[in-house]
């Protein structure tokens, strides 16, 4: 479970995000959308942890990200847009870390499995400079499902894949849905988030716009006379009433 | 498409200089140039009138041909093979697809390097030359930019062999037919040392080793290129010396553009990219070679900070690097030892003068010159954080590294001068093993406290740190003298009270033989005020690390 509650967060004099509030269940995929600069971005790294928030809570799985960080981080999952990965170390030595940061046992069985089901084996020895960009993705989403996450977030998770990986990570995705974990996720692509999620949640300057289940949300279209949930989120996050 | 390189390049060019210039309106960037300027203007005067004793007395010319020779050596023994012509990730992009020659590219490579060359060919001539005429400082200016192009090409030139001759294939080894003549040419060189060894006094003996027949015909073409730097005086002399060490350029610049037109898939692999016309990476002879594991491995489950330590130094400790390592130890010990049992006198001083010299460089600044934590991570500051760990177990585990990493290094260079007997021979009260059983002992908690200190700069003031000094320029020798300096008055304020406890326990009895009660008393209480200021520190910057945004700390 995630449970976000009048999350704000403050750079100098500019707001970023502006008191939003919502839930993501365990087994539930929920979106996050909006335009560049929404506050999506900021919102899932204040969940990760990685930024402060200025005022409201975050929890992960029960535990708050502020006063209790690790307990709340040894919970959660985090897939950052862009992969920083260490530059000296292999792609096995990377899930070997994160092995031992996030105490997984089982990780010399866990290893092999995902370096295969992420098309990883033959990589294993590659430094990420030998590395394409969707692997380089790939290989931060292994480190991420590594410990089995109780709340996996993902930050525009589909960038760089290629057509079968994009195919593989929907079905990893709905597969950890499926074993009961929190999954959200930021995205551009409402094809994605249509095919792919439960709950949408929308944003704008650092507002939620709209939220609820996918089902709420083509109703509320359909009572907009939006066409499809595309016209709708334009619809909203273009200010219009 | 020439035309099109030399615009990339003066664009490139005037945008850095532009945006330099601009960012001299932030107080920082302002500070670190003043300090730069003061620092080389007080460097300035003081290189034309002071010649080191010991300097004086040998004959330069043949020593400068054989630092020079030295350094290429080192470059055929230690250069790294991964990636020897450092194409940018933006040139491989742009540059590779683009429908430029595999020649071109590579000369415009070349051509990029010439300006920083210039540079330090002129601040060379402003620090050590003393004849200051506008005339007389150009030859030198030119001469040693020859110099210093032609040990660069050769280094680029050996890297491209040794890349080759690593290849895991066979047909890579009968292609590079270079070793055979370096192996040749180190042999020379070797008769001609053993014939000079007998020699007494190091400045007879260089002179010895360079008028012997075999090293005057193996080291010709560096004698070529260092002879214009010495020919400055008289026009004609410099032109009859320039033209020879012009020629041996460009035979060096032809020999890297063949090489590297051979052998240019390892920067299209690196980038993952198609090199254009010539090269078939589908060819078994272009595979990667494989990746040099580890030698340290780690389970799932156990210490966070072992970890850490094990991410950070990881990449020291890959087979190849360590083999490299160990062969630059083994041939440093020989060499000690050798200096030590035959009757090396003034060579020995001098060796030993400036082994004290590095070891009490690392000894002082150590954490802050051997950078393998925070600071080689700035970039990934988000990542960190998102592990769950607290700021002061993140760089509890981090300082750790620098620890360990700066303290084998202390022990190599103490080791040396163990085998050096230098303790001795300076006078140092007890010898030599007295002078390392007390760094032994009194260097851990200067360790510690110096790793946190680096380690605070990182985390209060990150933009400080290392994406400026990789730049290189002015500003970035500014900022590295006003973070040494700030490194060193902090850890000069943290070791007062760790030392005055000491001090207050043995007094002088410190440098001679304490009592060995009171001795394990002076230390107790050493360590004790040391590891709780370590504590209190590590604390509060852990609980900065935990509270600091990247952005708002100036990281992007």
């Amino acid at each position: 479970m995630i449970e976000v509650d009048n999350l704000r967060k403050r750079y100098g004099p500019r707001v970023a995000v502006d008191g939003i509030t919502f839930r993501v269940a365990g087994g539930s995929i929920t979106g996050l959308v909006g335009p560049n600069g929404a506050g999506k971005s900021t919102t899932i790294r204040a969940l990760s942890g990685i930024v402060l928030p200025s005022s409201g809570t975050v929890r992960i799985a029960g535990f708050d990200i502020l006063t209790q960080p690790v307990e709340a981080k040894q919970r959660l999952g985090y897939v950052p847009d862009e992969p920083m990965l260490f530059e000296e170390l292999t792609v096995a030595e990377h899930l070997a870390f994160t092995a031992r940061a996030w105490q997984v046992a089982d990780a010399a069985e866990r290893t092999p499995r995902l370096l295969t089901e992420l098309d990883l084996a033959d990589r294993r020895d590659a430094f990420p400079s030998e590395l394409s960009r969707g692997m380089k993705q790939k290989l931060a989403i292994a480190c991420a499902l590594l410990h089995r996450p109780e709340a996996l977030v993902l930050d525009e998770p589909l960038t760089g894949l290629d057509p079968r990986a994009m195919v593989h990570m929907r079905e990893t995705i709905r597969s950890q849905a499926s074993d009961g974990t929190a999954v959200l996720l930021s995205s551009h692509i409402l094809s994605l988030v249509e095919q792919l999620c439960t709950h949408v949640v929308v944003l704008m300057a650092g507002r939620v716009v709209a939220a609820g289940a996918l089902a709420e949300l083509y109703e509320a279209a359909e009572q907009g006379g939006d066409a499809s949930l595309e016209a709708f989120v334009l619809r909203v996050t273009a200010g219009t009433p | 498409m020439s035309q099109a390189l030399a615009f990339l390049a003066q664009r490139e060019y005037a945008n850095a200089i532009r945006r330099r210039v601009r960012r001299l309106r932030e107080p920082r960037y302002l500070l670190a140039l003043g300090a730069a300027i003061a620092y080389l203007a007080l460097l300035l005067p003081r290189q034309s009138d002071v010649t080191p004793p010991a300097m004086a007395a040998l004959p330069i010319e043949p020593f400068v041909t054989l630092a020079a020779a030295a350094m290429l050596l080192w470059g055929w023994l230690f250069a790294d093979r991964r990636t020897p012509l450092e194409f940018t990730a933006a040139e491989l992009t742009w540059l590779f697809p683009a429908p430029i020659p595999r020649r071109t590219l590579i000369l415009y490579k070349l051509a990029r390097w010439q300006l920083p060359l210039l540079l330090n060919s002129l601040l060379l001539t402003l620090l050590f030359s003393a004849d200051r005429s506008p005339d007389v400082a150009v030859r030198r200016v030119l001469a040693l930019w020859i110099l210093l192009a032609t040990l660069r090409l050769h280094r680029l030139a050996a890297s491209l062999v040794r890349s080759r001759w690593f290849e895991p294939d066979a047909a890579g080894r009968r292609r590079s037919p270079a070793i055979v003549p370096a192996l040749l040419w180190l042999g020379v060189l070797a008769w001609a040392a053993i014939d000079a060894a007998d020699t007494p006094g190091m400045g007879a003996a260089i002179r010895q080793f360079s008028d012997h027949p075999a090293a005057r015909a193996a080291l010709l073409p560096l004698r070529l290129v260092v002879q214009p730097i010495f020919a400055v005086g008289a026009v004609t002399d410099w032109l009859l010396a320039i033209v020879p060490a012009g020629v041996v350029l460009a035979l060096h610049v032809r020999w890297v553009v063949q090489s590297d037109a051979r052998y240019s898939r390892l920067a299209a692999l690196a980038a993952s990219v198609a090199a254009p016309g010539d090269i078939d990476l589908r060819e078994p002879a272009y595979e990667r070679a494989p990746v040099s594991r580890t030698s340290l491995t780690i389970s799932p489950t156990g210490s966070i900070v072992s970890a850490l330590v094990w991410k950070q130094l990881a990449p020291f400790t890959r087979r190849d690097r360590l083999l490299r390592t160990s062969l630059a130890a083994m041939v440093a010990l020989v060499i000690c030892l050798l200096l030590r049992t035959v009757h090396a006198g003034e060579l020995a001083a001098i060796v030993a003068a400036m082994l004290t010299v590095m070891t009490g460089a690392v000894v002082i600044a150590g954490p802050q010159l051997i950078r393998v934590d925070l600071r080689r991570e700035l970039a990934r500051w988000d990542m960190l954080r998102a592990l769950p760990i607290s700021g002061a177990v993140l760089l509890r585990g981090l300082g750790t590294a620098t620890v360990v990493a700066v303290g084998a290094v202390q022990l190599a260079g103490l080791l040396l001068l163990v085998m050096l007997d230098a303790g001795t021979a300076a006078g140092w009260p007890g010898g030599t093993s007295s002078l390392v059983l007390r760094a032994l002992v009194l260097l851990p908690p200067l360790n510690v406290l110096g790793s946190l200190v680096a380690l605070g700069g990182a985390v209060l003031f990150p933009a400080w740190s290392a994406p400026l000094v990789r730049r290189g320029g002015l500003d970035a020798l500014g900022t590295n003298l006003l973070t040494l300096v700030g490194y060193l008055a902090s850890l000069a304020m943290l070791m007062t009270l760790p030392l005055l406890s000491l001090f207050a326990v043995l007094g002088a009895d410190l440098l001679l033989h304490p009592p060995p009660l009171a001795a394990l008393l002076g230390l107790a209480t050493y360590w004790g005020t040391a590891a709780a200021e370590a504590w209190l520190l590590l604390t509060w910057l852990g609980r900065r690390f935990e509270r600091t945004d990247r952005a708002v700390a100036g990281l992007g």
